[in-house]
């Protein structure tokens, strides 16, 4: 680029064309741009049009008045949300659950990616890929049943082996400490599939040649693994985990709401954002304070993820978000 | 191909041993693992297919008890609308596929080039989106009365088209093609748009693969759209249907009004699952065979 | 590259279809008339007034077009509308209406009801035609057909905004139980009046056979609390802790933890919870319905409604002995507005609306082509006299082209005809429980929930939390209530119920001084 410039004295002068760096640069750029147009759009019509309606989160909307004849009431639809002692519950579940999903799937994933690329080119490796794909064709509704049966107290084969094995079987769905631990494992059960895919494939992108110049050095599986898969890997989890930090204020509503059945005994660590407000909201069906609470999910989640940026922009800018 | 040449290259018997130890030890990990998430699927296959009476004292089993098609029989009465509903999935997930991959890939593209100007501009551009939505209506005034997409299966393709997620992913993955390649492209001085089609999209067939699939997934398990925005029930997408008839047969169990055959709410559920992955089972293994290792420079060159 | 020409061809004819889409966007926000759109299947002749009516369907039947054109033949002659049925699925009825609505679209009359496209909400929101003017002049028939305190109960805020569709109307709660297992352990409904009175029943099922005796589910509360069985009128179901005593005439605004009757209920639930008569844990409805299909219960508690028992045996495949519990049988506002037709306010054709409403209500002809379809072709006459259809040979609700099962949501319920033969006489039976029923003093009273949508919300997520758990016996009425009291008021509870006492008594000093 440095040279760009130099070989290619004001042919357009002034700042823009200093700032894009000469003609070449300007052709480039400009085909650049052309490429990324239809996606530009498409966004722009889907994503940011409707967006003006986030000021339905600040006013009374009335279906009879419309959006914009709607009147404005500050900050009245967030009040819901933080008027009660639930306010604080909700947000640490939310925060907390996001937070251990976060971890575990990134290397629950990783490890699945790296346990299936070491046999590869095994015939089995087509049926494990396979396998990890079909909970994400169970609905959580569905899931729920076979937790019920795993779980329920009289003919819970949880408690069964933990009986036959001489222990005091709990009574799960009365004991609220037991489901950040079940949440968990539902959580990984179903995504790990969808996860590791796409650190596989990020490490089937990376060029052998790296790996046989490691095998030459003498370095083994373990090294390989330390010195080339995951430095490879690194952009791509930092941006799969600052696009989570980005949503850790939303929770997955039917992996809460299904999978515990809504029991109110177990509210002090399954209740969160999601579930609180749809709860609070099913009997109103008041679009306002949906649109608040979803407002205010995206800008901390907005304050988390730049905040996040930015450390990783000070630490290696070209594995930043932006 | 390449575990023969390692193993002309390694003869000594004790790594072999310690080889084969470690692989059986992953095989292990995997199994257990994919067993996990087999179990699951069986019983809800094996429930499709049970009597709910014979369920109700047995508990779930992973083989059917009392054998009966009457959960499918009750959903498939219409075959044909099943069949419609099917063509329309079919139809929106490859198109959706298709030009998703295509213009998220264009749009990725260049955000993973250092020398693009906009770059960091349009990156928050695109990630802004992920997490600020205007709410649903919005959304569904716009596509309605300013787009004019109601009843029209465009309604189903373009809103998902360019996702956000999959954009940046997709970025990433470009940034680390290896730029030696890229850079003698353009010496013989090929356009932006040749070096796209011809070196970026075919090095990065892993990763097309795997947000392919993901567009695929997308599609194929979407509802929301269609309740938003189709009426006509010509265009149904399939898992809109069976959210439908699951919705239904839930409100007829609760609201008989006279004497008839209790409908199998339990295995109807079921069935509505395995009537809904069963194709996109498929697909995903017809897929697969684009996750190949080793696309490397000297495999195109070649 | 052919393959890269082809790319780039379909992404610019991809990009100008989109462009198309996205141009043509009207100039002035004037909402769109398309609601119709797909549905008007002959065009009106003449000078014929389109009228729509949406509602909640199981599908869209093969042949509504039959069914349609057989109603447009009555509706042209008689009242000049040309009628579009437009039949929206039950699961998605109340998304889609509700999205419909907030977006301004058109539409004329439609079904509304406490529980789904909610009624109350649909009149804070303004969407709905005020009728008070309009049933006068345009619907005599209909306005007729109920007595002036069955009207009362639509009113919110001095005008009526929907059409009750006559049916039952208070909530008989009882009991239903299996009869094979009243025979086998020899025990009679006879002498039960109150819910403890089956005690030495569920003790012997228990015992005897090793089931749960008790049905319940995740979605019906697993507890006896029903506000009308304990001699209260709930006001408002979506708030759901606030109520008057039915009979009480200051008109006192409680809350219901503070009732010697919540807490007896609460106790007894636990009671049964603790010896066994309630599930440990709540399956969900479809797990459960098949429980009872397969023995594993022996009663359920319910609305004992006339004709109730084929119901009951078309759902559990049981046959049946019930008995009311509820008495004095309570009338109160929600259970008077269950089902309801509206005009939208975005009509354009309200006046027609209205006729067709009236004739919806009054032509039992009509009603009935809607409710079962067209004679000979969806149902056949099994006896005349006591107006029994059927189906005709060899057909059946699973190959009929069109039978929606639905008569309660259409209009009045008592004009249909009886689809089976142990059903007859329902109709008087369940019109004179409505007339004989005790009107509750707030009968007409509708809260206005506008200025206390922030407490409600809060209390609703409260309510779930901590009253639950006691009103189903799982923590004691001892430890829990104090508590319980304490997190409801810190949510706003008592907010709630001065609003909701200010508008009882604006209403009582207008309604009641008659």
């Amino acid at each position: 680029m440095q040279a760009n410039n130099l070989k290619s004295p004001a042919t357009k002068s002034g700042f823009f064309s200093r700032w894009i760096g000469g003609q070449r640069a300007w052709e480039t750029n400009l085909s650049l741009l052309t490429m990324a147009l239809p996606g530009i759009l498409l966004l722009f019509v889907f994503a940011y049009l409707p967006m003006f309606g986030i000021i339905i989160a600040f006013k009374d909307y009335r279906f009879v008045d419309g959006i914009l004849g709607s009147a404005w009431v500050g900050m009245e639809n967030f009040r819901f949300l933080f008027g009660t002692d639930t306010a604080f519950r909700i947000t640490r579940n939310t925060l907390v659950m996001n937070s251990i999903f976060i971890a575990t799937t990134t290397i629950g994933a990783l490890l699945v990616a790296i346990l299936m690329n070491e046999v590869y080119q095994s015939r089995m490796s087509k049926y494990y890929q396979t396998m990890l794909f079909f909970p994400y064709f169970i609905s959580w509704v569905i899931a729920s049943y076979f937790v019920f049966a795993f779980l329920n107290g009289s003919t819970g084969l949880a408690n069964q082996i933990i009986e036959r094995f001489g222990g005091d079987p709990p009574s799960w769905y009365r004991t609220p400490e037991a489901w950040p631990l079940v949440l968990t494992v539902a959580h990984i059960w179903n995504s790990i599939g969808f996860s590791s895919i796409v650190y596989l494939a990020g490490i089937l992108g990376i060029s052998p040649e790296l790996f046989e110049a490691a095998k030459i050095d003498g370095a083994g599986k373990a090294a390989q693994i330390r010195y080339i898969t995951l430095p490879m890997l690194y952009p791509l989890i930092i941006i799969l985990v600052l696009l989570a930090i980005g949503r850790i204020f939303h929770a997955d509503f039917g992996l809460f709401f299904f999978v515990p059945r809504d029991t109110p005994m177990l509210y002090s660590t399954t209740d969160v954002i999601d579930t609180f407000v749809y709860r609070s909201l099913v009997q109103l069906g008041n679009i306002s304070m949906a649109a608040a609470a979803g407002f205010y999910q995206s800008t901390v989640g907005f304050v988390l993820v730049i905040t996040a940026n930015w450390v990783v922009r000070r630490i290696n800018r070209d594995y930043s978000l932006f | 191909m390449t575990t023969t040449t390692q193993r002309r290259s390694r003869p000594w018997n004790r790594y072999r041993t310690q080889a084969w130890l470690g692989k059986a030890f992953v095989h292990a990990i995997l199994i257990v693992l994919g067993l996990a998430c087999l179990i699951p699927m069986m019983l809800v296959i094996s429930i499709s297919l049970s009597d709910e009476l014979a369920l109700v004292k047995s508990g779930y089993q992973l083989y059917p008890v009392g054998f009966t098609t009457a959960a499918y029989d009750y959903i498939l009465q219409q075959p044909g609308q099943m069949l419609q509903a099917y063509a329309v999935t079919g139809l929106v997930t490859i198109l959706g596929t298709g030009f998703g991959l295509l213009f998220s890939s264009m749009l990725a593209w260049p955000l993973a080039r250092q020398d693009f100007r906009l770059r960091g501009p349009l990156s928050f551009y695109v990630f802004f989106t992920l997490l600020f939505s205007g709410g649903m209506v919005p959304f569904y005034i716009l596509v309605t009365r300013y787009l004019g997409l109601k009843d029209n299966i465009l309604a189903l393709i373009l809103p998902y088209l360019v996702t956000a997620w999959y954009v940046l992913i997709l970025r990433t993955s470009f940034a680390q093609l290896p730029t030696e390649l890229l850079d003698a492209a353009r010496i013989d001085g090929a356009g932006e748009w040749r070096i796209f089609f011809r070196i970026v999209m075919p090095l990065s067939k892993p990763v097309l693969a795997t947000i392919g699939l993901f567009y695929v997934l997308r599609y194929w398990n979407d509802w929301f759209l269609a309740l938003l925005f189709i009426n006509d029930s010509v265009l149904y997408p399939l898992q809109y249907l069976l959210y439908v008839l699951m919705r239904n047969i839930s409100f007829l169990a609760s609201n008989p009004q006279t004497t008839g055959v209790p409908i199998p709410t339990q295995s109807a559920r079921m069935a509505l699952a395995v009537l809904a992955f069963g194709p996109a089972l498929f697909t995903f293994l017809l897929l697969q065979k684009y996750f190949v290792r080793g696309i490397t420079i000297g495999g195109l060159k070649g | 590259m052919q393959k890269n020409r082809l790319h780039s061809i379909l992404a610019v004819l991809l990009v100008a279809a989109l462009f198309l889409g996205a141009c043509p966007a009207p100039a002035s926000p004037a909402p769109a008339a398309e609601s119709g759109a797909g549905e008007a299947t002959a065009a009106p002749a003449g000078d014929l007034v389109p009228v729509t009516y949406t509602y909640a369907s199981r599908g869209v039947p093969a042949d509504l077009a039959e069914v349609q054109a057989a109603m447009n033949e009555i509706l042209n002659a008689k009242i000049g509308v040309n009628l579009s049925l437009e039949p929206i699925d039950f699961g998605a009825y109340n998304d889609k209406m509700q999205l419909r609505l907030a977006a301004g679209e058109e539409c004329d009359v439609m079904f509304t009801a406490p529980w789904t496209n909610s009624y109350a909400n649909n009149v804070a929101n303004g969407v709905l035609m005020p009728l008070d003017d309009l049933l006068l002049e345009h619907a005599p028939g209909l306005w007729a057909s109920m007595p002036e305190t069955t009207w009362e109960a639509a009113r919110v805020n001095g005008k009526i905004y929907g059409v009750i569709n006559q049916q039952i109307f208070p909530k008989p709660w009882g009991v239903n139980v299996r009869k094979d297992m009243l025979e086998k352990y020899n025990f009679s409904l006879d002498d039960v009046t109150r819910w403890e009175d089956m005690e030495p029943f569920l003790q012997a099922v228990l015992e005897g056979e090793g089931i749960t005796p008790v049905y319940a589910n995740v979605d019906g509360q697993a507890n006896l609390w029903r506000s009308q069985y304990w001699g209260y009128d709930g006001l408002d179901d979506g708030i759901g802790f606030i109520g008057i005593k039915a009979n009480d005439e200051s008109l006192t605004v409680i809350n219901f933890l503070d009732t010697v009757e919540y807490e007896e209920s609460a106790r007894l639930t636990q009671k049964w919870y603790d010896a066994g008569y309630f599930p440990q844990e709540l399956p969900q409805a479809d797990e459960a319905d098949a429980m009872f299909r397969a023995g594993q219960f022996a009663m359920s508690y319910h609305v004992e409604k006339p004709g109730n028992d084929v119901e009951a045996e078309a759902r559990y495949g049981w046959e049946f002995v019930s008995k009311n519990l509820t008495d004095p049988l309570i009338l109160d506002t929600s259970g008077a507005t269950a089902t309801l037709s509206a005009i939208c306010k975005s009509s354009k054709n309200p006046e027609k609306a209205m006729e067709f409403l009236d004739e919806l209500n009054t032509n039992v002809e009509l009603y009935n082509l809607l409710a079962h379809g067209i004679e000979g072709k969806h149902w056949v006459w099994v006896d005349e006299g006591n107006k029994v259809l059927g189906f005709p040979e060899g057909m059946t609700n699973a190959t009929s082209g069109y039978d929606p099962n639905t008569d309660w949501e259409f209009g009045n319920q008592f004009n249909g005809y009886y689809r089976d033969a142990k059903q007859v006489g329902a109709w008087e039976k369940t019109a004179e429980m409505n007339d004989t029923a005790f009107p509750s003093e707030a009968l007409g009273f509708v809260v206005d929930r506008t200025p206390i949508q922030t407490e409600i919300a809060q209390t609703t997520a409260v309510w779930t939390e901590v009253v639950e758990p006691i009103a189903n016996g799982w923590v004691s009425w001892d430890e829990a209530a104090a508590d319980a009291k304490e997190r409801l008021d810190a949510a706003g509870a008592q907010v709630i119920i001065d609003e909701v006492q200010r508008q009882l008594n604006d209403w009582a000093a207008t309604n009641k001084t008659k």
